[in-house]
C-alpha cells in the first residue's frame, strides 16, 4: 500500500496528536478540537488554499458592506437631515400659487402671534468664482438655536450620534450682518482653504463647522446676508413650522385667524423625508441587487476554495476517521473551521468594505443630487454591519458547502469508486435544474403581460436573473455531447469526454460568472441607450444658439434689449411656476390625488418644433392654442396612467374660470425626474400667470443671409452679450455647453453603476480564475496519466485551454441573450417605470467583447499557470495527486 | 554469448543513482545501478518493500530524473531529452502497468484500450480482440471504468499498455489484484506477447510464480541490483 503521507508534517503532528490523546479523556469535543488542530496544520502548508477561501469571502463581504454603507448612509441623509432644522419640519407655509417667494411679513405675523416654534428660510443658487453653482441656505439663526435646543430633547434618539451643539459658533459675528458663512469641514478644506470664499463678486468669510452638522454640500448663513446675497430683501423662500401631528389642525385653524390665507402662503404638511426616499427607492434597489449579484460572486470564489480544500484533504479525512475519529466530530471540527474562515474574511471585507464606501460616497453623493436634489451627510458606519454580514456569509456559506462535507463524510472508508455513482446524480441535479429553470421561465412569460408595474417588473427581472444561469449546466451538457460525434477518437475524444465530467465542478462558477456577464453587459446596454437617446432627445429640444436664465428683476430689460438687438434673428421665451395637477375621481382613483407639477409655457416655435413628442391626438396643434390642451411630461403619463385625451385639471387654470383640461399630447423629458406640464401662451394669459419668463433663448444671423452663426462667432458673441447684459457666466450658456454639460451630468449620475458593473465584473474574474485554476490543479493526476502515455505537454496546455475555452465560450454564448433580455427587461421596465423615460435599446457590442475578452484572458491564465508549475515537478507527484 | 546474440538493448543504465530528500533526511533508493534490458528479454523485478522497485521503473518512463548517471532508451541518451522525445517513445516503444492502474476516467473500458493506439493513429487490431478476449474484458467493453472492480481495472490496464505492440513494457505488480487463474493467464500472456513481438518486459512482482515466468530476475536490495539468470 502506499502510505505516504498527504500534508507533509502531517505525520508527526498526528503523532503528537495521538499520544495526548491517551492521557485525555475520550470525548466528542476533544475530538473535533483534535481534528481541527490537523486542519489548521494542513492550511499552514497549503496558505493559499486558506487564503482563496478568505480572499472570496472577503470580496464578497467588501463589496456588500459598501454598497450598504452607502445606502444606508443616503437614507439616513433623507430621514435625518440636520441640513438645517427646517428640512425636519412638520409644516412649510410655501410662496403662493404662481409665485416663487412669500413675503417676509408672514413670517413676522408668527412670531407676533407666539408662534416661536417656526423658521423663516430663503434659499437659492448662487454662482461662484468659476460660474459654479452653490445651494445658499439663510435661516434665521436666532431662532434657529431656540428651536435646536427645544428640539434637541424631544427627537434624541434620531441621534444617538454625537449631536454637535450650535453654541460653539461664533454668533456674534454672524448676527451683526457680518459676511460669513457657514459649511461643513469637510467641503470648506476643498474649497475654502483659506477661509475666504467669493460669492456673486463678493468676498465672504468661511466659518467650518464638523461634519456631522449635516450640512452635506449646503452653505449657511444668516438670513439678511442671505437676501442680499440671492437678491430676495423682504422676501422668504419658505417658512419651516414644528408642530406636533395631532395639533396640525389647530395650527391650521390659528394660520387662519392669523390672516394667512393661500393668498398668502400655501399651507404643506412634510414627510420627513419619506418622499425622497420613495423616490429613490429604484436607485438604492438598483445598488442593492449589484451588491448582491457581487456578494453571491465573491461567495462563489470561497466555496471553490473549501471545495477545493476538501479535496486536498480527501485521504485526509479518511485517514482521521480510519483512525477512529467520529464522523460526527469530524463535521464539526469541519464547520468549526468554515465559521472561524468567516470570521476573519468577513472582518478583512467588513474593513475594506467601508474604505470602498468612502471612496464611493461622493459618486452617489453626485448621483442623488443631480437626480433627486438630496444632499449626502459624511459616513457613518455601525457594528450591526459586521454582525449582518458575518451571519448572512455564514448562512449562505454552510448552505452552499454543506452538500460538500456530508458527501465528504459519507464516504465509504474503503477507498470507494463511487466516484460514478457521483456523476450520475450531478447528472441528475443538472437536468432538475433545467426543468426548474424552465418552469421559471415560463412562469415569467405569464408574467409579462401583467407587468406594468414597477414591482412586477422587478419580481420579472429576479426570476429572470435566477432562471437564465440555472439552464447553464445542461446546455453545456448538452453542447458538449453535440461535439461528441465529431471527435476523432484518442486526445479529442478524451477531450470531450472529461470537459463532461469537468461541468459538474465548474457548473456553480460558470453560473455565477453567467450573472456576472449578463449583468454587466445588460448595464453597459442600459447606459449606452441611455446616452444615445438622450444625445438625440438634446439634439432636438435645443434649437437655439444661445440660453440666458438672468435674475428674475432684470429678465424684462434683457428681453426687450434682446429684441431690439440687429444680430438676433429670434427669441425664444420660457414661462414656468409651480402648480397643483388633480387627476378626476374614477374607479382606480377612488379620492382626488393632488400632484405637484412644473407648470411651463413656452412661445409658439419652441413648442411645435421643440417639444419632443411621444405621442399627440392628431388635432394637436388645431387645438392647443385656442382650447385648454395641455401637454404632460413622459414621467408624470407614466407615473400617473395618464393617456392622450384624458380630462384632467390644474389649480393655476382657475382664472379661467374653468380648470379643466385635455392631455393633447405627450413629450419625452429624458433626465429630467420632476413632473412637468406645458400649456401654450394664449392659455397661459387667460389664466392671468406671471407675463414675465423666467428664461430665454437666442438664435443669431450668421455671416451670410439665412445662415447659422459658427461656433467661434458664438464664443465671441456670448462673451459680447454677457458684458453688454451685465450677465455672469452662470447665467449664459450656449447650445454646445449645454449639451456637454448635459452630457457630462449623465455621465457622473450613472458613475457609481458603472463602477460597482466594473467592480462586479472584477470579482468575477476573480472567481473565474480561482475556479480555473483550482481545477486545473485538481487534475493534475489524470493529466500525468495522459502524459505518462505520450501525450507531449504542449498538447496537453492545449487540451486544458480548449476545455476551459469550450466551457468559457458555451457560458459567454449564453450571456447574449440573457444580457439582451435583462437589458431589455431594465430599459422597457425598470427604467421605464421607475424614472418615465423611454429609451432606444442600442446593443453593446463592444461591453460584450470587453466582458468576453476578461472572460478568455482570465480563464487561459488560470489554466497555464498551474500547468506550468506542475512541469517543474516530477511526474510521479503529479501521479499521486488527488483528484475530484 | 547472450549478449553476442543480442546486441542492442532496449534500456540501458549507467551508473544510475537516485535518492529522496525528506525534510532533513536524504535517503539513498538506488546507488550507481547499472543495468540493461535486451530485445524480447522478460526480466522480473523483486525486493522487499520500500527498496526502489517502482523507484527503477519510474526512471525508465521518466516519470523521475535520475539524480546522476545516464539512461539509455533504444541506444539514446536520455540526458538531453526533452518534453517531445520523451512523448515521442511513450507514445511508440513504452507500455506502462502501474501499481494503480491510472486509467483515463472519462473513457469507457474499449476507448482506455484504444486510447494508446489512437495517439500513434493505429487502428483497432484482431491482437486487440484477441487481448480483449484473452483478460476476460469482452462483457465490460463499454463500461466506464470507474464502475468496475479492482482486478477488473487491472486487466484493463494491462489490455490499455500492450495493445500498441510496445518495445518496452514496464509493469509494477501487474497481477497484485488478480485471483491465481487469471493471474497465470495475465502471465501467458506477456509471454506470448514478448515472444512473438520481441518486446521486453521488466515487471515487478512478489510473487515467486509470476518471477518464474521471466527469463531473468533482478533483485534490488539495499540500492544495489542482483541479476539472476533462471
Ligand atoms: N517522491 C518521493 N519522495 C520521497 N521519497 C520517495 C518518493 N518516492 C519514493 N520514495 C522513497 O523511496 C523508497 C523507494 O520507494 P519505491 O516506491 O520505489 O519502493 P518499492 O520498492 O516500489 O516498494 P513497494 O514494493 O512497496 O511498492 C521508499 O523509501 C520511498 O519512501
Ligand atoms: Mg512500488
Amino acid at each position: 500500500m502506499n502510505n505516504k503521507p498527504l500534508t507533509k508534517a502531517t505525520p508527526t503532528e498526528l503523532k503528537q496528536i495521538e499520544l495526548k490523546q491517551t492521557e485525555l479523556k475520550q470525548t466528542w469535543l476533544r475530538l473535533t478540537w483534535l481534528s481541527l488542530k490537523v486542519f489548521i496544520a494542513h492550511y499552514r502548508h497549503a496558505p493559499i488554499q486558506a487564503g482563496a477561501i478568505l480572499l472570496g469571502i472577503a470580496l464578497a463581504v467588501t463589496l456588500l458592506i459598501g454598497v450598504k454603507a452607502t445606502n444606508d448612509n443616503a437614507v439616513r441623509s433623507y430621514s435625518d437631515a440636520t441640513e438645517l432644522l427646517s428640512q425636519r419640519a412638520d409644516v412649510l407655509l410655501t410662496p403662493p400659487l404662481a409665485q416663487n417667494t412669500l413675503d417676509e411679513s408672514v413670517y413676522f405675523d408668527l412670531r407676533r402671534a407666539g408662534l416661536s416654534q417656526s423658521l423663516a428660510v430663503v434659499n437659492g443658487k448662487i454662482s461662484g468664482k468659476n460660474g459654479q453653482f452653490w445651494q445658499l441656505e439663510g435661516s434665521d439663526l436666532i431662532a434657529a438655536l431656540t428651536l435646536q435646543k427645544s428640539r434637541s430633547y424631544a427627537s434624541t434618539e434620531t441621534h444617538s450620534t454625537t449631536s454637535p451643539q450650535m453654541n460653539d459658533l461664533p454668533l456674534a459675528d454672524l448676527l451683526n450682518g457680518a459676511p460669513t458663512v457657514i459649511m461643513s469641514r469637510s467641503l470648506a478644506d476643498k474649497v475654502a482653504p483659506e477661509g475666504k470664499l467669493v460669492l456673486e463678486n463678493s468676498t465672504l468669510d468661511v466659518i467650518a463647522i464638523d461634519d456631522n452638522f449635516g450640512l452635506g454640500s449646503a452653505i449657511l448663513a444668516d438670513i439678511s446676508l442671505a437676501q442680499q446675497l440671492l437678491n430676495m430683501q423682504g422676501r422668504l423662500s419658505y417658512i419651516a413650522m414644528f408642530s406636533e401631528r395631532e395639533n396640525l389642525p389647530q395650527l391650521k385653524s390659528q394660520l387662519d385667524a392669523l390672516g394667512i390665507t393661500p393668498q398668502k402662503a400655501s399651507f404643506s404638511q412634510q414627510d420627513q423625508g419619506q418622499a425622497l426616499i420613495a423616490l429613490t427607492r429604484s436607485f438604492h434597489l438598483n445598488l442593492n441587487a449589484m451588491s448582491m449579484l457581487a456578494f453571491v460572486v465573491g461567495l462563489f470564489i470561497a466555496y471553490n476554495g473549501v471545495r477545493y480544500s476538501l479535496m486536498k484533504r480527501q485521504k485526509l479525512l479518511v485517514q482521521l476517521l480510519q483512525q477512529g475519529i467520529e464522523r460526527r466530530a469530524l463535521m464539526t471540527a469541519l464547520m468549526f473551521e468554515l465559521i472561524l474562515l468567516v470570521v476573519i474574511g468577513s472582518s478583512l471585507g467588513f474593513i475594506s468594505g467601508l474604505q470602498l464606501s468612502h471612496w464611493l460616497q461622493p459618486m452617489v453623493a453626485m448621483t442623488l443630487e443631480q437626480m433627486y436634489g438630496a444632499h449626502l451627510l459624511p459616513g457613518i458606519w455601525q457594528w450591526t454591519w459586521l454582525f449582518e454580514a458575518i451571519a448572512l456569509t455564514l448562512i449562505a456559506a454552510l448552505g452552499a458547502c454543506l452538500p460538500l462535507y456530508l458527501d465528504l463524510t459519507r464516504q465509504a472508508l474503503a477507498q470507494g469508486a463511487n466516484r460514478y455513482q457521483q456523476m450520475q446524480a450531478h447528472r441528475k441535479t443538472h437536468s432538475i435544474q433545467f426543468a426548474l429553470a424552465c418552469g421559471l421561465l415560463t412562469v415569467a412569460a405569464l408574467l409579462f403581460p401583467f407587468s406594468q408595474s414597477y414591482n412586477i417588473s422587478l419580481v420579472l427581472l429576479g426570476i429572470v436573473a435566477i432562471a437564465i444561469p440555472l439552464l447553464l449546466p445542461q446546455l453545456l451538457h448538452w453542447g458538449v455531447s453535440a461535439l461528441m460525434p465529431l471527435a476523432r477518437p484518442g486526445l479529442w475524444q478524451y477531450l470531450l469526454a472529461e470537459t463532461r465530467e469537468l461541468i459538474a465542478p465548474l457548473s456553480l462558477a460558470m453560473m455565477a460568472i453567467l450573472l456576472a456577464l449578463s449583468a454587466n453587459v445588460s448595464m453597459n446596454t442600459l447606459v449606452g441607450s441611455f446616452e444615445q437617446t438622450l444625445r438625440t432627445w438634446l439634439e432636438t429640444r435645443l434649437h437655439a444658439d444661445l440660453y440666458i436664465r438672468p435674475p428674475s428683476q432684470r429678465i424684462d430689460t434683457i428681453q426687450t434689449q434682446l429684441m431690439h438687438d440687429p444680430r438676433v434673428s429670434g427669441l425664444y421665451q420660457q414661462w414656468q411656476i409651480e402648480a397643483q395637477l388633480s387627476l378626476p375621481v374614477s374607479t382606480d382613483n377612488p379620492s382626488e390625488q393632488t400632484i405637484p407639477v412644473s407648470l411651463l409655457s413656452r412661445d409658439e416655435f419652441s413648442t411645435r418644433h421643440t417639444s419632443a413628442l411621444k405621442e399627440s391626438l392628431p388635432t394637436l396643434w388645431q387645438s392647443y392654442f385656442n382650447a385648454p390642451v395641455i401637454l404632460v411630461s413622459e414621467p408624470l403619463a407614466i407615473k400617473y396612467q395618464l393617456q392622450l385625451g384624458d380630462s384632467v385639471s390644474l389649480d393655476a387654470l382657475k382664472q379661467t374660470g374653468n380648470s379643466q383640461a385635455i392631455i393633447g399630447g405627450i413629450y419625452y423629458d429624458h433626465g429630467n425626474t420632476r413632473n412637468e406640464v406645458i400649456i401654450s401662451q394664449p392659455l397661459w394669459q387667460k389664466a392671468q400667470l406671471p407675463l414675465l419668463p423666467v428664461s430665454l433663448a437666442a438664435s443669431f444671423h450668421g455671416n451670410e443671409q439665412g445662415s447659422r452663426i459658427s461656433e467661434a462667432q458664438l464664443d465671441q458673441l456670448q462673451a459680447q452679450l454677457a458684458t453688454e447684459l451685465g450677465l455672469s457666466q452662470a447665467e449664459i450658456y450656449s447650445q454646445t455647453k449645454i449639451k456637454t454639460q448635459a452630457i457630462a451630468m449623465f455621465k457622473r449620475t450613472f458613475s457609481i453603476t458603472l463602477v460597482l458593473n466594473s467592480l462586479t465584473l472584477i470579482v468575477a474574474a476573480i472567481g473565474l480564475f480561482s475556479a480555473c485554476l483550482m481545477l486545473t490543479q485538481a487534475r493534475q493526476a489524470p493529466l500525468a496519466r495522459l502524459y505518462s502515455l505520450g501525450v507531449s505537454r504542449n498538447a496537453l496546455r492545449a487540451m486544458v485551454f480548449m476545455q476551459m475555452l469550450i466551457v468559457v465560450l458555451i457560458t459567454c454564448l449564453l450571456a447574449m441573450p440573457t444580457g439582451a433580455l435583462l437589458g431589455y427587461l431594465l430599459i422597457n421596465k425598470i427604467t421605464l417605470q421607475a424614472f418615465g423615460w423611454t429609451i432606444k435599446m442600442i446593443w453593446d457590442w463592444q461591453a460584450y467583447g470587453k466582458a468576453i475578452l476578461i472572460a478568455l484572458t482570465t480563464c487561459t491564465l488560470a489554466v497555464l499557470l498551474p500547468l506550468y508549475w506542475q512541469t517543474r515537478k516530477p511526474l510521479v507527484a503529479s501521479l499521486q495527486q488527488e483528484t475530484l | 554469448m547472450a549478449d553476442v546474440a543480442k546486441p542492442n538493448p532496449v534500456a540501458k543504465l549507467n551508473q544510475v543513482s537516485k535518492g529522496f530528500r525528506d525534510g532533513e533526511q536524504y535517503h539513498q533508493v538506488l546507488q550507481a545501478v547499472n543495468l540493461q534490458i535486451h530485445r524480447g528479454e522478460t526480466v522480473a523485478l523483486t525486493g522487499p518493500s520500500g527498496s526502489g522497485k517502482s523507484t527503477l521503473l519510474n526512471l525508465i518512463a521518466g516519470f523521475e530524473t535520475p539524480d546522476s548517471g545516464e539512461i539509455l532508451l533504444e541506444q539514446a541518451s536520455t540526458s538531453t531529452w526533452q518534453d517531445k522525445e520523451w512523448s515521442r517513445f511513450r507514445r511508440d516503444s513504452l507500455g506502462v502497468v502501474f501499481q494503480q492502474f491510472n486509467l483515463l476516467t472519462p473513457l469507457n473500458v474499449k476507448d482506455n484500450i484504444a486510447f494508446s493506439l489512437s495517439l500513434t493513429a493505429q487502428p483497432w487490431s484482431p491482437w486487440c480482440d484477441y487481448l480483449v478476449e484473452k483478460l476476460g474484458l469482452l462483457p465490460l467493453l463499454h463500461r466506464p471504468v470507474e464502475a468496475l472492480s479492482g482486478g477488473q481495472q487491472q486487466r484493463v490496464a494491462i489490455a490499455r499498455a500492450l495493445a500498441h505492440k510496445p518495445t518496452l513494457l514496464l509493469a509494477d505488480e501487474p497481477t497484485g489484484n488478480l485471483d491465481d487463474v487469471s493471474g497465470k493467464q495475465v502471465m501467458a500472456l506477456l509471454c506470448e506477447l514478448a515472444r512473438e513481438s520481441q518486446t521486453s518486459i521488466l515487471m515487478v512482482t512478489h510473487s515467486e510464480e509470476c518471477a518464474a515466468f521471466m527469463q531473468k530476475r533482478w533483485h534490488l536490495s539495499q540500492g544495489a541490483v542482483a541479476i539472476y539468470e533462471q
